[in-house]
């Protein structure tokens, strides 16, 4: 078990190394960047484009973990202490529900492959962010900087906003799929929608749903264009202005970290998680998949990878597109644009799920 | 389940023992921080402490929906709220002013009152564990646990207890609109000073935070 935690610690820290390098690439080739895209061994560089640059994100680890810890002598030490270490907790705390991948060797039923498939795992990942609002708080507040403080304060509003239109957007699939359980909640979405395999996917029915929570889901990562806590024109990147070291390095792993779970959260919801539409649903096709043992769980893995690394550029694409939007824009836009939206969207899904139920039998 | 990390695993092992005293023993420690510690940033830091070590509570119970809502509501909304209009007042970074002399006999006498009223309360209901031998067909009005899954909250929430409910969806509809009404600007502009402000409500931040709680 501690090996296993050990492994899981040690997945998320390289994903996210991995990720920033990923950004930055795609930084430099949208903005034309030339230390993300040419940074190593010249040869590299000529050889592929995407091998030049890749020094740029080992440059910046090895800065970062040979750099002085300083903490300023006027902050708060207990605040500036513990909220680095509760942002890095909270964003490895929210992989624990999310389904990789399913398998039926050896099993009567499909098992989920997850550190542990919570019967509440939907709002599990909702409610363990909120850590995150209020380690940032507090990072914001014990810096004694009012700059600090002001990106504290715009975190916490942004997040709260959010949050509402957030969890009323994945209420739409937790209807249709009847469950709160993420492993259920892509089972459901392998059984087809009004008999129709290819139609199994939550987006097709709650396409504004799915449209509510990635915008929202960028809010509550806190990626631009939603940045304003770290506002760098403004506030001199707000909360984290005082860290250094690799106590803004966790800052800085958990903003990636939780953008790659926002994504799979997308994916294990919306696209159906790790299955194949038409083809890995039914359980009798699935023993074909047992060639090896554990085929289909590799196959599972290949797949909700490949959906959420499309969702993940996806993200960093709008991030290197769109400026920062204002702050009461934002907050215009979060309460009376998009929870009207996705309150409406609830009551589209309640009246497909009801359609499903009553025509085509039960969902689950 | 092969791939589940369950920590009933180790049968001969009490680990669920073992967090229960771990979380009861921060969760008591953490509320005494609460009252006795001198800022008050780290009071509600210590509160929020013992929010999660309640929220652990709940997950050992058997009860992890109402783990996720202990989180989702009191860590995310109420103590984070409560965070922010704390530093919203003036001179946080000072320890807390002295108190006046009456001020601890008077939170003597409030705090033994509520002590008083909890051990009523709790003494008088029957609490039922369906693992408890046989406990479950002696005490049937009692609290099971075990039915507190989310199924269950769901049906009675919407069959026996739908008009309480309902009630409350719309005392905080209430709670929702006086907010709003209270943030709202009444801001006349001098040309149609005449006529009743008609500008359109402008719902800011301070109308938002009193909805989530």
């Amino acid at each position: 078990m501690l090996i296993a935690l050990i492994a899981i610690y040690a997945a998320v820290s390289v994903n996210a190394l991995f990720l920033i390098w990923l950004e930055r690439k795609i930084s430099g080739r949208i903005q034309r960047r030339q230390g993300p895209m040419l940074c190593g061994p010249k040869m590299m560089a000529q050889k592929s484009m995407w091998l030049g640059g890749w020094f740029a994100t080992a440059c910046d680890a090895t800065k970062l973990i040979f750099k002085e810890d300083i903490i300023p002598s006027k902050v708060d030490r207990l605040g500036f202490i513990l909220a680095p270490i509760v942002v890095m907790l909270a964003a490895i705390a929210v992989y624990v529900p999310i389904p990789w991948s399913a398998t039926s060797y050896h099993q009567t039923e499909q098992v989920t492959f997850a550190f542990a498939d919570l019967n509440v795992g939907l709002l599990y990942i909702v409610a363990v962010p909120s850590l995150t609002v209020f380690s940032i708080l507090t990072a914001g507040w014990s810096s004694n900087n009012k700059y600090s403080m002001l990106g504290g304060f715009r975190s916490v509003v942004q997040m709260l906003s959010y949050e509402i239109p957030m969890v009323f957007a994945l209420m739409g699939p937790i209807i249709l799929a009847g469950s709160l359980s993420l492993g259920d909640i892509v089972k459901a979405q392998t059984q087809g929608l009004f008999g129709i395999p290819f139609l199994g996917w939550f987006i097709i029915p709650s396409v504004i749903g799915a449209a509510v929570y990635f915008i929202c889901a960028i809010a509550e990562s806190n990626r631009p264009p939603f940045d304003m806590p770290e506002s760098e024109q403004e506030l001199g990147t707000g909360f984290n202005t005082e860290y250094s070291g690799m106590r803004f390095a966790m800052f800085y792993l958990a903003e990636f970290s939780n953008a790659f779970v926002v994504s799979s959260i997308f994916t294990a919801v919306f696209l159906g998680g790790w299955s194949i539409p038409g083809i890995t649903p039914p359980p009798e096709l699935n023993l074909g998949f047992c060639i090896l043992p554990y085929f289909d769980l590799l196959v599972g893995l290949v797949v909700f990878s490949i959906k959420a690394y499309s969702v993940l550029l996806i993200l960093m694409w709008i991030r290197w597109t769109f400026v920062r939007v204002r702050p009461d824009h934002l907050m215009n836009f979060g309460w009376k644009f998009l929870l009207p939206l996705s309150i409406a969207n609830v009551i589209v899904c309640t009246v497909i799920a009801a359609v499903q139920q009553i025509y085509y039998g039960g969902l689950s | 389940m092969p791939f589940s990390m369950d920590i009933y695993a180790w049968d001969s092992f009490p680990i669920d023992t073992l967090l229960f005293w771990c979380f009861a023993a921060v969760m008591l420690i953490s509320g005494l921080c609460v009252v006795t510690v001198k800022r008050v940033f780290h009071a509600g830091i210590a509160m929020i402490v013992c929010f999660v070590c309640a929220a652990g509570i709940y997950a050992l119970l058997g009860c992890p929906f109402m783990a996720a809502l202990q989180l989702l509501v009191y860590v995310g909304a109420i103590a984070t709220m409560l965070l922010f209009a704390v530093m919203l007042t003036d001179k946080m970074m000072e320890p807390r002013p002295n108190t006046t002399f009456f001020q601890p006999f008077m939170g003597l006498f409030a705090s033994v009152l509520l002590f008083g009223l909890l051990w009523l309360t709790v003494s008088s209901s029957k609490f039922g564990f369906a693992g408890w031998a046989n406990s479950t067909a002696a005490s049937s009005s009692a609290i099971d646990i075990t039915s507190l899954s989310t199924t269950n909250i769901g049906l009675r929430l919407l069959t026996p207890y739908a008009v309480p409910f309902e009630l409350i969806s719309v005392i905080i509809l209430a709670t929702l609109i006086a907010a709003i009404a209270l943030a709202r600007k009444e801001d006349r502009s001098p040309a149609d000073s005449g006529t009743p402000a008609d500008a359109p409500a402008s719902p800011a931040e301070p109308a938002s935070t009193p909805a989530k709680e």
